[in-house]
């Protein structure tokens, strides 16, 4: 804690300072400035349509020597001049009703009748206003009655006043609320989408019910979302309905809270989170770990030239450049997580072999091969795709034959994909 | 990029344009807005504030602002602003000038001290000159770690290194610019 004091100093830098600071600003991801672009584009439209009004309006007139005259006309909500009557006309009311109530209050009592009659005996409604009016989703509904004795020697007056906030416009947006966010569209050429999906373009969910859609071009196009529900065979199944053509159908049907697929089949939905990957994006990260895996099998890196030991005659040397590998328990780690069967077992030979670790610094035996990676810069393909298994090949189109692996086959094993073995291409 | 440069594409494709801005300048004007808004607001504040910025920006590129000077301080400039403005939001929102009376209001106008204000820009030039001692990626490390809030597994991402090795590393940095600091009389 104490060291993050210090730094708290860096906070307001001048511009040396700052400039300073830039340069060690992490990266943003393509994400983030995705989103940043999106509600950027989205207040600068309300700005310039706002601008535009204005100058429409002719109002404003700009002189040479920079003098501005004229009024610029402000819009106030329309739901403000309603309240503000509904307001008034409540108050006139109470008022009125009040000194009524009050001069009548004063008069005397003239009944004879020996035995004082209750305030209100029964109740009898003599006159009622009510005024509504509507702000921000919720109803606002004041009564006043004027409710009056049997004897008729003292009224009563009631003021209620109910907000209603589950107006129907409140209740329409209240569904979209859970999936407020952004999501990835991913379609399948295969109608496969959960095996081989890809992105095709980013999905901002607003909480007004309305959505933002990035395709992979950057072309933009905005909509409104209902709620959609429809019961077959007696079960109830809910669905977002988005408006335009913008994806491969109108409803997109729920299937858990990260994910809603587009029509009965497989070819298109929306995602978000990492527990929905295809098969494809998980595919191609454990194959490029069998690669990166493969290449420090087959490689030096980078170490001290002087031995710093020798054990069963290897010699050893301290290892360098961290990056590739920065301590064994990583590296069982990394075995343990992407390789299952003789994959595992033949990675964990090689590599145990190779590197030692002694007082948590990490030393390195000579030896040098030939590499075997995945080449999945241009995709995979999924077939023989269950629950457990599939099998994943690179769409490598200059493939030569012993060069390079092309397909692996993937088996879940305790929830996580793992390749249990590979084939090369024939 | 220049003014014009900006004009010229504004003609062509607007959309472009603004993409451009963004993805070219997105990390400076994080970078500044963080720097006002790291001691009272959120990540969503912040990201809130770079989108105001650029809509902002957006709405500057509408008119012509050709000329060839760098739009860099342009965008400096307004970033800056806003991320004052926002301060300045978020502080009063969370309560911070809530309910001063005239003895509080003093108070606020006496804890501004010229000296006070000089010393720590200095301790500020110091602190980053005997973190850039460390050399890289030792000063990355700190100053993504410890200003930036970023954990050992996003720094060793960028910096493709282990995560292991950036939290090793980030420790023995620690210790050296202790001592660095030290030497001079400052203590953490």
């Amino acid at each position: 804690m104490k060291e993050k004091k210090i730094f708290d100093i860096l906070e307001d830098a001048e511009y040396d300072s700052m400039n300073r600071l830039f340069e060690k600003c992490p990266e943003i991801s393509d994400e983030q400035l995705d989103r940043i672009y999106t509600m950027s584009e989205k207040k600068f439209r309300k700005m310039k349509k706002g601008a535009e009004r204005t100058k429409r309006d002719n109002n404003i007139k700009m002189t040479d020597n920079d003098t501005v005259e004229g009024v610029e006309r402000s819009r106030r909500p329309v739901w403000l001049t309603t309240l503000s009557t509904a307001a008034s006309i409540v108050l006139i009311a109470g008022i009125a009703v009040g000194s009524t109530v009050m001069i009548k209050g004063n008069k005397k009592i003239t009944n004879t009748d020996s035995q004082t009659p209750p305030a209100i005996t029964a109740t009898t409604l003599t006159g009622t206003s009510s005024a509504s009016t509507q702000m921000d989703n919720a109803v606002i509904k004041t009564t006043v009655t004027i409710v009056s004795g049997t004897s008729g020697t003292s009224d009563a007056v009631v003021t209620q006043t109910v907000t209603e906030p589950a107006s129907e416009e409140a209740a329409d947006t209240e569904f979209i609320k859970p999936y407020v966010g952004r999501w990835r569209y991913q379609t399948s050429p295969t109608n496969h989408v959960h095996y081989d999906g890809t992105d095709t373009g980013t999905v901002d969910i607003f909480g007004d019910a309305t959505y933002t859609y990035t395709d992979k071009n950057g072309n933009i196009s905005n909509g409104t979302i209902k709620n959609h529900t429809e019961t077959i065979g007696g079960s109830e199944i809910f669905g977002l309905e988005f408006s335009g053509d913008t994806f491969a159908g109108h409803i997109a049907y729920y299937t858990d809270t990260d994910e809603f697929h587009f029509g009965n089949g497989d070819a298109a939905r929306i995602v978000r989170g990492t527990n929905s990957r295809t098969y494809a994006e998980i595919a191609i990260e454990k194959m490029d770990i069998f690669t990166e895996t493969d290449f420090l099998c087959a490689t030096i890196t980078d170490r001290e030239d002087e031995v710093a030991f020798v054990e069963n005659g290897i010699e050893y040397h301290r290892v360098t450049d961290l990056s590739k590998i920065g301590s064994m328990s990583e590296l069982r780690e990394r075995l343990n997580s992407s390789f299952t069967g003789e994959v595992k077992n033949f990675f964990t030979g090689e590599l145990e072999a190779r590197f030692k670790e002694k007082d948590g610094v990490l030393y390195e035996a000579d030896g040098v091969r030939g590499s075997f990676g995945f080449d999945t810069s241009g995709g995979v393909y999924i077939t023989d795709a269950t629950e457990n298994s599939f099998t994943a090949t690179t769409y490598n189109t200059g493939f030569i034959e012993a060069q390079g692996r092309l397909s692996a086959v993937f088996v879940k094993e305790n929830g996580e994909w793992k390749i249990s073995s590979y084939s090369y291409a024939n | 990029m220049t003014s014009r440069e900006l004009t010229d594409m504004m003609k062509s494709s607007p959309v472009a344009c603004h993409k451009v801005l963004v993805k070219e300048y997105g990390r400076y004007v994080y970078a500044i807005v963080y720097n006002k808004l790291r001691g009272c607001g959120t990540n969503e504040d912040i990201e809130e504030c770079v989108s105001d910025v650029f809509a902002d920006i957006f709405m500057k590129c509408e008119f012509d602002i050709s000329s060839d000077s760098d739009i860099r301080y342009l965008i400096g400039t307004i970033a800056k602003r806003k991320a004052i403005d926002s301060f300045r939001s978020l502080t009063a929102r969370a309560g911070h000038f809530a309910e001063s009376d005239e003895d509080e209001m003093m108070e606020f106008v006496s804890d501004f001290s010229v000296d006070e204000h000089v010393d720590r820009s200095e301790l500020r030039r110091v602190l980053l000159n005997k973190i850039d001692e460390l050399g890289d990626p030792d000063s990355t490390i700190l100053i993504q770690k410890f200003y930036y809030n970023r954990n050992s597994k996003e720094i060793a991402h960028d910096l493709s290194m282990s995560a292991v090795a950036v939290r090793q590393r980030c420790s023995r940095a620690m210790d050296k610019l202790r001592a660095k600091l030290l030497e001079i009389g400052i203590t953490l």
